[in-house]
């Protein structure tokens, strides 16, 4: 059996193309992976401020002015006036929205630019040199007083344009100025309420939504996610280009010139298994390596880190060289090398998408976890996932097993359908 | 060139599974992928290790007031094991004054819950302050300053931005995938010697060229048109009004793609290279061109700039703006041009290696 692993490795040194292919190209896509998605860091987008151009046509003088007049017409005393234009310049929306657009928290979101007027604003809209465009309208002040001490319906409206509704760039400014209304309303009801005496507050709002991770690791990063699940879907394609080229090897008579020899014919079966398992490794290793050194992937992490990684990584393999060899007795069996075709163009992307290389599955429901970790690729993906967060070695134990029982069942299917006689 | 053509469905009749499997697959992934994420709720698990039950309950009613997520209340145990089996990326952990989240993995919605959870639990507590320090007076909750947003995009139908990409994106993907794999068959032919059976036969070379395309070509439409279709009348997807903009720019991405496939074969010959290359290259040009993530969320301009090649980018385009932006043709005739040069480009350079090669 030795020299059927020696004639594999000579065969592809000689026809170097294709394995090389299958080794080299999917750090393509990891490539693009790292320069699309390794600047998103976790839960904020890493993006350039947005270029937001903030419009004050409203006048507080104007507006307070007219608001005494207001006042006056209802007959309200000249000393409760003068109280409540004091009260009302504290309460000024406009002004606290001004804060908090020119807060140094917001300065690495939004680039404020308060050099516009409407017309311009809507110009630079359209091309693309603002984002957003944020209006505060003539009488705004006005409206909102108005609306709080003559319990009125309120005509105070911040205009806001963005280019289009569900850009990321237009729901996170909208998201700032939704946050900013909501605390603004909530807080002049309570003024309301309370009628103008403050209500102490005790809570701090910096323990309001702290991120803990949950495990002793890092949280996966949408980065590390990607390249996982990219490798765990290539490493597919070895199985079926192993099992295509055992077929090729069936048409080009080969096989009938190896039969022949008197080489048992499961040694054969076996041999692809092997060439499965090392060509994986193979991918793998360099798919992981070249990742980590171009891109971090996985920096920071310990030798322990390594060698579980090299664990979960040959199981993978050897449930590939299962599948390998389960795909190669096939296309022997019924001289058809359809299999290949169907699992390498249908079967892969199926179970691609079951176990999440293609998106993060468990967003759809549970359940389809539950259905990826069913398939090869799904299991070993969340036993990478589980080391990237930090279990140890016992905690993924559970889908090591699941895998290693896959491997089983393919090879033994295999050893049964793979054709004992009339092997000429 | 109608005999070329006829063969191809003959042998397509002969062994249908392939195709009828890609075809079937798109429809399941698109709608798993697209159907979810039309009317998308964002389920989020939360759990709290210092409220009692009922405490919990209340909090995950007034987090319920919205319509876009869902809170459900768990324990920590259920969400921890959820979490360690990958089934949940991330959890809500509620307490008397602070709320934090456990997360296993990176989620692209962690913000937007967020901002949701911080209004309600500020709102809660700063209520709740007031009735502390105030018993005798009740609160309601006005508004005094509204914000009226406009787009410059008048989005016409009742789907979002975000589903018509990803079931653009998607479909665009797969038929790409399926004709790429179709035209495999032309390296088969080559490899067993019926091209050059048919080569000698009266048949000009070009009839054959045009029959084996024309059929990968209605091939293609077919199975963009068959899953629309199923979209449209199954799972109440609705495409607007626009149906001669969707067909000619369907009709033009599968043009580019079965040029894409000539350049592909020209260049590598071999079935078994090929099964390997063609779903590199259909991923890549899928990931490049948007179809996975949105590319608004790419800051490097290099890869911002290969996107501008790859024909999914423009398909993409070109449908999201006849699905929600109600473009007529004249619209978007820009990206479709787009999807005809490189279609041509591609064809150009795949016939001449094809034949070159000889």
């Amino acid at each position: 059996m030795w020299n059927l692993i020696k004639k594999d490795f000579l065969t592809i040194s000689r026809d170097r193309s294709e394995f090389l292919i299958l080794l080299v190209m999917p750090m393509v896509l990891i490539t693009i992976l790292g320069f699309a998605l390794g600047s998103i860091m976790f839960g904020t987008v890493d993006m350039d401020p947005i270029p937001v151009a903030l419009i004050i046509e409203n006048d507080l003088e104007q507006d307070l002015e007219q608001f005494r007049k207001d006042l006056t017409a209802e007959g309200i005393p000249e000393q409760a006036i003068e109280q409540m234009i004091i009260n009302a310049e504290e309460i000024d929306p406009v002004a606290s929205l001004e804060t908090v657009l020119r807060s140094p928290e917001l300065s690495d979101m939004i680039d404020l630019k308060e050099n516009y007027d409407q017309e311009q604003a809507e110009e630079a809209l359209t091309t693309d040199e603002v984002l957003a465009v944020i209006t505060i309208p003539e009488q705004f002040s006005y409206h909102t007083l108005f609306a709080f001490y003559f319990e009125e319906e309120t005509e105070a409206d911040i205009g806001l344009f963005v280019q289009d509704h569900e850009q990321i760039q237009a729901t996170i400014v909208e998201g700032i100025l939704t946050s900013f209304s909501d605390q603004y309303n909530l807080e002049l009801s309570i003024a309301f309420a309370t009628e103008g005496e403050t209500v102490e507050t005790t809570i701090s709002e910096e323990n309001f939504g702290t991120i803990t991770h949950f495990s002793t690791g890092k949280p996966v990063s949408a980065f590390q996610y990607y390249t996982i699940g990219m490798a765990v879907m290539f490493a597919l394609y070895v199985a079926s280009t192993v099992s295509s080229n055992a077929f090729k090897e069936k048409k080009n008579h080969m096989f009938a010139r190896l039969m022949m020899t008197g080489e048992r014919p499961l040694n054969y079966l076996l041999s692809k298994v092997i060439s499965a398992v090392i060509l994986t490794l193979v991918q793998l290793t360099i798919l992981f390596i070249a990742s980590t050194l171009l891109f971090q992937t996985f920096t920071g992490t310990s030798v322990e880190f390594w060698v579980s990684l090299a664990i979960i990584s040959f199981v993978f393999s050897l449930v590939i060289g299962g599948l390998a060899a389960f795909m190669t007795a096939i296309a022997i069996q019924f001289n058809n090398d359809a299999i290949s075709g169907f699992f390498s163009g249908g079967a892969v992307v199926i179970f691609a998408f079951l176990g999440g290389s293609l998106s993060p599955i468990e967003q759809f429901s549970p359940l389809m976890r539950e259905l990826g970790n069913l398939t090869p690729n799904g299991a070993m993906m969340t036993a990478y996932l589980q080391l990237i967060q930090g279990f140890n070695i016992n905690d993924f134990l559970p889908m090591i097993y699941r895998v290693l029982l896959m491997a089983v069942l393919f090879i033994s299917l295999a050893v049964a359908i793979f054709p004992k006689r009339r092997l000429i | 060139m109608w005999s070329v053509f006829n063969l191809q469905w003959l042998r397509l009749k002969r062994e249908p599974i392939l195709v009828l499997s890609f075809i079937t697959m798109t429809i399941l992934f698109v709608f798993f992928i697209g159907g979810t994420q039309g009317e998308q709720t964002i389920t989020v698990q939360t759990f709290s290790d210092q409220l009692t039950e009922s405490e919990l309950d209340e909090w995950i009613d007034d987090l319920n007031d919205g319509n876009h997520f869902e809170f459900e209340a768990s324990d920590r145990a259920t969400i921890e094991n959820q979490l360690q089996m990958s089934q949940i990326t991330y959890a809500l952990e509620l307490n008397h004054d602070h709320y934090q989240y456990l997360v296993g993995q990176d989620s692209f919605f962690i913000n937007a819950v967020n901002q949701h959870v911080e209004q309600v639990y500020r709102t809660k507590l700063r209520i709740r302050e007031m009735a502390q320090q105030f018993p005798d007076r009740s609160i309601e909750l006005k508004n005094y300053l509204t914000i009226e947003s406009e787009s410059l995009a008048n989005s016409v139908s009742n789907s979002n931005e975000e589903g018509a990409h990803i079931v653009s994106g998607m479909t665009l993907y797969f038929a790409l995938y399926t004709v790429l794999f179709g035209m495999m068959n032309i390296a088969v032919e080559k490899r067993t010697g019926t091209w050059d059976r048919l080569i000698i036969t009266p048949l000009k070379k070009s009839s054959i060229y045009v029959g084996q395309l024309l059929h990968y070509f209605s091939l293609g439409v077919l199975q963009i048109g068959i899953c629309f279709v199923i979209f449209d009348q199954l799972l109440n997807y609705h495409f607007g009004d626009q149906y001669l903009s969707i067909l000619v720019t369907v009709m033009a991405f599968i043009f580019a793609s079965v040029a894409l496939g000539m350049l592909i074969i020209a260049l590598i010959n071999s079935p078994q290279q090929l099964q390997a290359v063609i779903p590199i290259v259909s991923t890549a040009f899928a990931m490049l061109g948007g179809a996975f993530w949105p590319l608004e969320l790419v800051t490097n301009n290099f890869l911002i700039a290969l996107a501008k090649i790859t024909p999914i980018y423009y398909g993409i385009k070109a449908l999201k703006d006849a699905m929600l932006y109600n473009a007529r043709v004249i619209d978007i005739l820009q990206p479709i041009s787009m999807l005809l040069l490189m279609g041509v480009l591609f064809m150009g350079i795949g016939l001449n290696l094809m034949e070159r090669t000889k």
